[in-house]
Formats: structure tokens, C-alpha cells, sequence
């Protein structure tokens, strides 16, 4: 067979191949879109962290707003109230206590005054409060080492003439603190500017507060002036001096005054190399200090990352399974494949094993047509398509050898010890009349190398055809019954079965067997025939069956078994034969049957016809055959003759002719003997019947009418003789005529 | 077996009587030469006596049949039982006789 179980097998793997390049393919695909999903989700957390950012840093200005606008809104309340107290130089130190007292971010409050402005307190007058420890301390703080006219602020202010905060500074007293300080233009009831008022508000807790909390934990907000210089927040980290060269060295232009602006500056980390963004904004009014906040992209998009991670995996995983299942399910179609290209080719053997088992079977029947002592007919039906049942019989020494068994198991195993207990049977029985000892060399081959454990319940017969003495051996098979005066059991005692024990002993037995008797062996196959309720075909219905032919001497092998097989068939209609089933029918005839043959023996010469046709005349009538019956026999077998006559030898030689004749059951049989030359007048054509009387010639139809005429004519060739064997069957004689054919 | 020829209404007619088997055939063949060399009468054979035949014979009744036709005549069967009316049937001989 072409190796198509190779070439299936490559196109599974293929096939395989082909599944996982379906999985590499989806998972292509599936990687594309996470991928594509990754960056719209990336830009989404960008906008989303743009967003949150610009929050934060709106959040934080108004912080600062809040707390530089309150404190401008209680220098100016308290500005009116100041300059109505001005004519009294004392109330300026109650003045300064009120402005630190009333707002809890002011730390310290002061009034500087023009020089000289108040001649009783010389030439430089500075109340100053400042609050510490909870108390509010008052004092007149100016003196030669502390002139406040030469601070830039003051000169700025009275410059400018309005409001000026100085950049945050770092003070150093009894305690340190960041400050920044506010100083506005006091001005008397006649709109004179008189000196300058001022309060100091304490940013210490700014970095703290703006940087308490993150949405993203790594990030830091700083806070700025408008050049640059950072105030509150980490400002000492290295990223932060980052963002501080960043805004201040000239990346960024300083805010336009009374204009705020924003933005964001992406950089990297100069030693992790970590993204980052750098959001800032800057305040509209004066103080235009710049709001700084930096977000790390690592920590942006590192749960997007994670969750990209996890979905990859879960998908890979998915895939793996979808990938096993797919090589999973091209393996079992593998499977499947290879097994049903093994079914085919078992199917093939099998039909072969079954026609080389047939062929070991006896398939001619009447197996011995020349016999009127024992007529023969078995079956074999196999529930598969080969079997584990077999039968054999032939004839040696004027002995019937004939066996039936019965392997355990039934198909190519079976079939397998079939054979082997065939040739083995055939083996033995060559050379070996004793039935015990045929089964011995049976049961000794079939112990070797039996690794299997199959055995073979078999009976094995000898029957002298002369004497009807029986000598058999059973080993484990079903007793065989013999229908003669009744139907009864072989008393066969059982052996082990073939097969079993290699040293095991058998034990033959013998009977005689009365001319008459049919022995009728079976295997299991027949008793255990199951109809569609389960019930078994058993022993009893055989039993019936044979005892139909009881004391009936025409009752043939054949007729025996074919009713057996008729009842079988009908019971087990519409069911599946489950077992083998085997039948074999030995009609023992004894010599009885051949009590007469009579003879004649002519010359070649036509004028013998006369003798021949008394001869035919006298074994007819001695049969009793009709007188019509008896022409057409006689016609026959006088065409033969003559043929022989005329032809068998050279013209001029003489010859002898020899007639036999015998009845043979339910047939009367001739045989022509001649020692002419070899001619087989059964393969001489048949004339055209049909011709008109011009285009007939006569040759051929003698032998013709003598074919028709008889039931079977068989040529033969023994012995340098030439035997033709006529058979007429005597009980469908009448129904056999011609005028039926026609 | 017996034969007898006579002539009745312008026919040859023969009459065969017991059986015709290859033996008789070879005396038959002489004694029915007034059919097998007659020109221009219609032949008879009545065979109402005759239990057989054999193909020998066949091939005499087969002979006189062609000639008969040569000349354009009939032959006919008289009285055939049915053991010749099967051989005759088996061989097709049937068809070319007249049968009565």
C-alpha cells in the first residue's frame, strides 16, 4: 500500500504547524491591539495627568493667592484706621500689634516713618510687633545700625508709591524662619506719603503643605520666585535642581508682569534617565512666583504598564490553551485516521485471511462422489470475517479422518490457531490412525509458543468405512449426536481442551457405527445461536431438527445441515451472528449401500449395442425406473458407448469397453471405462440447435443428448483409462424431464 | 427394429416399429433408402411403433429430410411418444419436421 498513513501523518503535523501558526498569528494580532490600545491609553493618562496637574497647581497658586491676599487685605484695612491715628506717634505701636494680631499668617508688623516725621522720636521711627511664642511683642527697632531708609523695599515703595512684596528670605533671630515680606505706602489725610507699613508673613509651612499630598507619590511640587529661586518645597533634591535650572537658566523667559503663564517641560533624569514632566505656572500679580510640579512618567503609565503586562500574560496563556487544544485535536484526528487507515488495511488482510481460510476448508461437496459408503456435508459461517471454527475430514486406508473445533476467540487470532490446528491436524493424520494420538501432536503444537492462552475445544474421528468402528477423541467440545433408529449422544467423555496443558493425558474412546447412522458434530456456535430476545437456540431444537430424519434412508448430509442451517437462519433473523458456526453431517452407509454393482464389458463394436442396451435395460428395471425413464437412460448411456466405440480407439485396433453400473443413494451411476486415447467428451460444444435442416450436420449429438439427459456426466483420466461417471438422480427423475425445459 | 414402406395417397410412407438404436441404424440406413433417394412426394414416418431412437437414428430421419426438401417436399412425423418428441426437442429437430 502507498504510504498513505506517512503522508496523513505529515499532514497532521502540518496541521499542527498550521495550528500554531494560527496561534502566533492571533497572538500578532491580539499584541497589536494591546499595543494600540496602550498608546491611546498612554495619551488618555497624559491628558488625564495634564489635567490633574494643572489642578494641582491651580490648587496651590490659590493656596498662595489666598494667603498673599489676605494678608495685602489686612495691611490696607488697617491702613485708613493708621493714618487717622498718625497725630499720635504712640498709638503706632498699638497699630503694629493690631496688624500682627488679627491674621494668623503675619508674623511680624511694622510702620517706617519718612525721617524726622515725628521730631519727639528722632530722626528714625520704626514700631515694630512680632509675634513669638504666642505673645506679641512691640518695639521701636530703627537705630544707626538698623536704617531703614536704606532698605530697597522702602525706597521702592515710596518710589513706586504702591505695594511691593519683597522675594522670600531667610530670617534668623531667636528662631528661623522663611519670610516674605509685604510694604505698602502710608499715607496721611491729606494723601502725603508719610512712610511705609509692612508685614512679614511666615512661608514655612508652604513647601509642606503644597507637597502633604500627591496623586502620584513621587511627585514634589516647589514653589519659585520670578527669577528662579526656589522658596518652599525640596528644592535641595537633584531633580529639583533639575526644575530650578530648568526655569531659571533661561529655558523659560521669567512671566511678563501682570500676565501669568504655564506650561509643561518634558526631561529626563540626569542619572536614572526616568522620564519626567515638569508642569509650572506662575502667578498673574505681584509676586509672580512660579508653582512648580514634577511627575514622573515611570509612575504615570506604571500601572498601565502592569495592567499591559498581566493582559499579555493572560493572553498568551489563553492562547498556549487554545494552541494545545488545536494540536490536541489534530493528534486525536490523527488517531482516528491512522486508525481507520488500519481498519482498512486489517479489512483487506482480513478478506484475504478469510479467502486462504476458505481455501482450507473442504468446499467440494459430495466430497467423494464416487462413494456410496459415507456421504459427507459440512459448513462453516463466520461471525467476522474469518473464523476461529474449522472442520476437515478425508479419507486414507478406507479410514474417514475427520475433526471439528472450536477456537476461543473468534477474528485474525483465532483464524491464526485455526490454521495452525489444521495443518497440524493434517500433519498427524497422515501417518497416524489413533485419534488420541492426533490430538496429543495437536495439543502439543498448539502449547508452544501459545503465549496468547488460546485454546481449541476440537473432536477428532477415525471411522473404518468397512467395519463402522469409530475411534475418537474429544477434547472439551461438544458431544457429537448421531441420528440412526433415534437422535442420541456420542458418549464422548471431554478432555481438556487443545491447547491448555502440554503434558496433559488424553483418553480415546470407540463405538460401532450402524450402517445407516448419520454422526452430526457441531460447535457451540449452533446451540448458543441467540435470537433478538437473547434466547438461545439450544441443544433441544437441534435434537428436533435431526429427529426429522430418523430411519430415512434417502436422507442425505446435506438435507441435514442446510435444515439445520434453515432453522438457525430463521431464528436468529434480524440479528448479528455473534459466534462461528460450524456443522458437519457424516452419513455412515456402511457396504450395505453398495449391494450390487453389475458390469458388462464390450468390444468396440457397433453391433454391442444390443448387449449394452439389455445391460442398461436390466439395471433399470431391477431399479424399478419407469418405463420413459428408462429410454432416456438408456439413450444416454448408449451415446456414450457408441462414442467410445467409434472413436476411443484407432480404426482397425480392437478395444474393450467397460460398463459399470450402481445404485448410489438416490442416484443410479454409470461408469464407462475405455483405454482409448485421453478425450473428454464433456468438453466437446454443444451443436447449434437452431439451425435449418440444410446447415445441420449430425456430429456432436450424442454426447449432447447424453449431457442433457443425465444429471452430471464427470470425466476423468486414472490409470491411462478414460472413466466417464453418468449420475441420474433417480428422485427428481420425473420432475428432471426435458418437456420442462423447453 | 421393423420397416415397413408403403405408399398411401401419394405419399412414401414409412413405418418403424421397437428401437432405434445405433445398431439398428446401420440396417435402418439400408432399409429406408426408398425415402432417402424419392423425388417429388411429400414422406411420412410413423414412428406410433417406435419406442427410440438413438442419434444415429436422428441422423437418418435428419437425412431424408434434406432431401425431401431439395425437391421441395414435406416430412412428417407420425405418432412420435415422448421420449423421441424429447430428443427431438433437445436437438431443435423439432421445428424442421411436421409433426402429427
Amino acid at each position: 500500500m502507498f504510504s498513505s498513513g506517512k503522508v496523513f501523518s505529515r499532514i497532521v503535523r502540518n496541521k499542527a504547524g498550521f495550528g500554531l501558526a494560527v496561534v502566533i498569528f492571533a497572538a500578532l494580532i491580539v499584541e497589536g491591539i494591546s499595543l494600540l490600545q496602550y498608546g491611546r491609553l498612554r495619551k488618555l493618562v497624559m491628558q488625564a495627568a495634564e489635567r490633574q496637574s494643572m489642578v494641582e497647581l491651580w490648587t496651590k497658586t490659590e493656596i498662595i493667592n489666598h494667603t498673599l491676599e489676605s494678608a495685602e487685605a489686612t495691611i490696607h484695612d488697617h491702613l485708613w484706621d493708621l493714618s487717622r491715628n498718625l497725630p499720635y506717634p504712640d498709638s503706632m505701636f498699638s497699630a503694629a500689634r493690631r496688624l500682627v494680631e488679627t491674621n494668623p499668617d503675619i508674623v511680624g508688623g511694622f510702620i517706617t516713618f519718612i525721617p524726622g516725621y515725628y521730631p519727639g522720636k528722632g530722626e528714625l521711627f520704626e514700631p515694630y510687633a512680632r509675634k513669638s511664642g504666642g505673645t506679641v511683642k512691640v518695639s521701636q527697632i530703627a537705630s544707626a545700625d538698623h536704617d531703614y531708609t536704606a532698605n530697597p523695599d522702602y525706597l521702592k515703595v515710596l518710589a513706586e508709591d504702591r505695594g511691593h512684596w519683597t522675594d522670600p528670605y531667610h530670617y534668623v533671630d531667636e528662631s528661623e524662619m522663611d519670610l516674605t515680606t509685604y510694604s505698602c505706602p502710608l499715607k496721611d489725610g491729606s494723601g502725603r506719603t508719610v512712610g511705609v507699613c509692612g508685614i512679614d508673613i511666615d512661608l514655612s509651612w508652604l513647601g509642606d503643605t503644597l507637597n502633604v499630598y500627591h496623586s502620584l507619590p513621587s511627585s514634589f511640587t516647589i514653589v519659585l520666585t520670578r527669577e528662579g529661586k526656589p522658596f518652599a518645597g525640596p528644592s535641595g533634591s537633584r531633580v529639583a535642581g533639575q526644575v530650578v535650572r530648568l526655569l531659571h537658566d533661561g529655558a523659560t523667559v521669567p512671566p511678563q508682569a501682570g500676565s501669568a503663564r504655564a506650561g509643561m517641560i518634558a526631561f529626563r533624569d540626569s542619572l536614572s534617565g526616568d522620564k519626567a514632566l515638569l508642569y509650572y505656572a506662575s502667578r498673574k500679580d505681584e509676586p509672580q512666583w512660579q508653582v512648580a510640579q514634577v511627575i514622573f512618567e515611570k509612575e504615570l503609565y506604571g500601572n498601565i504598564r502592569k495592567n499591559r503586562f498581566i493582559d499579555f500574560l493572560l493572553t498568551l496563556i489563553a492562547l498556549t490553551a487554545l494552541f494545545l487544544m488545536i494540536e490536541r485535536f489534530a493528534r486525536n484526528e490523527k488517531r482516528l485516521r491512522d486508525a481507520y487507515v488500519d481498519q482498512a488495511r486489517i479489512g483487506n488482510e482480513l478478506h484475504i485471511a478469510r479467502r486462504i481460510q476458505e481455501e482450507m476448508l473442504p468446499k467440494k461437496f459430495p466430497p467423494f462422489p464416487d462413494r456410496t459408503d459415507v456421504d459427507i456435508f459440512g459448513s462453516l459461517k463466520p461471525a467476522r470475517e474469518v473464523g476461529g471454527d474449522i472442520f476437515d475430514f478425508f479419507i486414507r486406508d478406507g479410514k474417514l479422518f475427520f475433526v471439528v473445533g472450536d477456537v476461543s476467540g473468534k477474528g485474525i487470532p483465532a483464524a491464526i490457531v485455526m490454521a495452525m490446528i489444521h495443518s497440524m491436524f493434517s500433519l498427524a493424520s497422515a501417518s497416524e490412525d489413533d485419534p488420541v494420538k492426533i490430538v496429543k501432536a495437536v495439543n502439543a503444537e498448539g502449547c508452544r509458543n501459545n503465549s496468547a492462552g488460546m485454546f481449541v475445544t476440537c473432536f477428532i474421528g477415525v471411522l473404518n468405512l468397512s467395519s463402522g468402528r469409530l475411534r475418537y477423541c474429544n477434547a472439551g467440545h461438544d458431544r457429537p449426536l448421531l441420528v440412526g433408529c433415534a437422535v442420541e449422544e456420542l458418549p464422548a467423555n471431554a478432555n481438556l481442551p487443545v491447547g491448555v496443558l502440554p503434558d496433559v493425558q488424553f483418553e480415546g474412546q470407540e463405538c460401532r457405527i450402524a450402517p445407516g447412522t448419520t454422526v452430526f458434530l457441531y460447535t457451540d456456535g449452533l446451540t448458543e445461536a441467540k435470537d433478538t430476545s437473547r434466547r438461545m437456540f439450544g441443544k433441544d431444537r437441534v435434537i428436533g431438527i435431526l429427529g426429522r430424519f430418523i430411519s430415512d434412508p434417502a436422507a442425505a448430509a446435506a438435507d441435514i445441515v442446510s435444515a439445520a442451517d434453515r432453522e438457525v437462519e430463521t431464528f436468529i433473523s434480524g440479528t448479528e451472528q455473534e459466534d462461528d458456526l460450524t456443522m458437519l453431517a457424516i452419513r455412515y452407509n456402511g457396504n450395505a449401500a453398495r449391494e450390487w454393482e453389475e458390469s458388462i464389458v464390450l468390444r468396440n463394436d457397433l453391433g454391442q449395442v444390443k448387449e449394452l442396451n439389455g445391460f442398461v435395460k436390466s439395471v433399470t428395471g431391477r431399479l424399478g425406473i419407469g418405463k420413459d425413464e428408462a429410454a432416456r437412460i438408456r439413450l444416454a448411456v448408449e451415446e456414450v458407448v457408441v462414442n467410445v466405440i467409434e472413436y476411443a480407439y484407432p480404426e482397425g485396433h480392437d478395444g474393450e469397453v467397460q460398463v459399470d453400473a450402481r445404485p448410489d443413494g438416490r442416484s443410479l451411476v454409470f461408469t464407462v471405462t475405455d483405454s482409448g486415447r485421453p478425450f473428454d467428451p464433456t468438453k466437446v460444444p454443444a451443436p447449434d440447435t437452431g439451425q435449418p435442416a440444410e446447415l445441420r450436420t449430425p456430429g456432436g449429438l450424442g454426447i449432447f443428448i447424453a449431457r442433457e439427459l443425465m444429471d452430471s456426466i464427470e470425466y476423468a483420466r486414472r490409470d491411462g483409462k478414460n472413466v466417464l461417471t453418468l449420475r441420474k438422480d433417480l428422485r427428481n427423475g420425473a420432475r428432471h424431464g426435458v418437456q420442462h425445459r423447453v | 427394429m421393423e420397416t415397413t414402406i408403403q405408399e398411401v395417397d401419394g405419399k412414401l410412407v414409412a413405418t418403424l416399429s421397437g428401437e432405434f438404436d445405433t445398431a439398428a441404424a446401420i440396417d435402418a440406413e439400408q432399409a429406408l433408402k426408398p425415402l432417402l433417394e424419392s423425388s417429388g412426394r411429400d414422406l411420412a414416418i410413423d414412428c406410433s411403433e417406435l419406442e427410440y431412437i438413438s442419434s444415429s437414428g436422428l441422423r437418418i430421419f435428419l437425412n431424408i429430410l434434406k432431401n425431401a426438401r431439395s425437391s421441395g417436399n414435406k416430412v412428417t412425423l407420425l405418432g412420435v411418444n415422448e421420449v423421441i418428441r424429447d430428443v427431438l426437442e433437445l436437438t431443435g429437430l423439432v421445428k424442421l419436421f411436421e409433426l402429427e
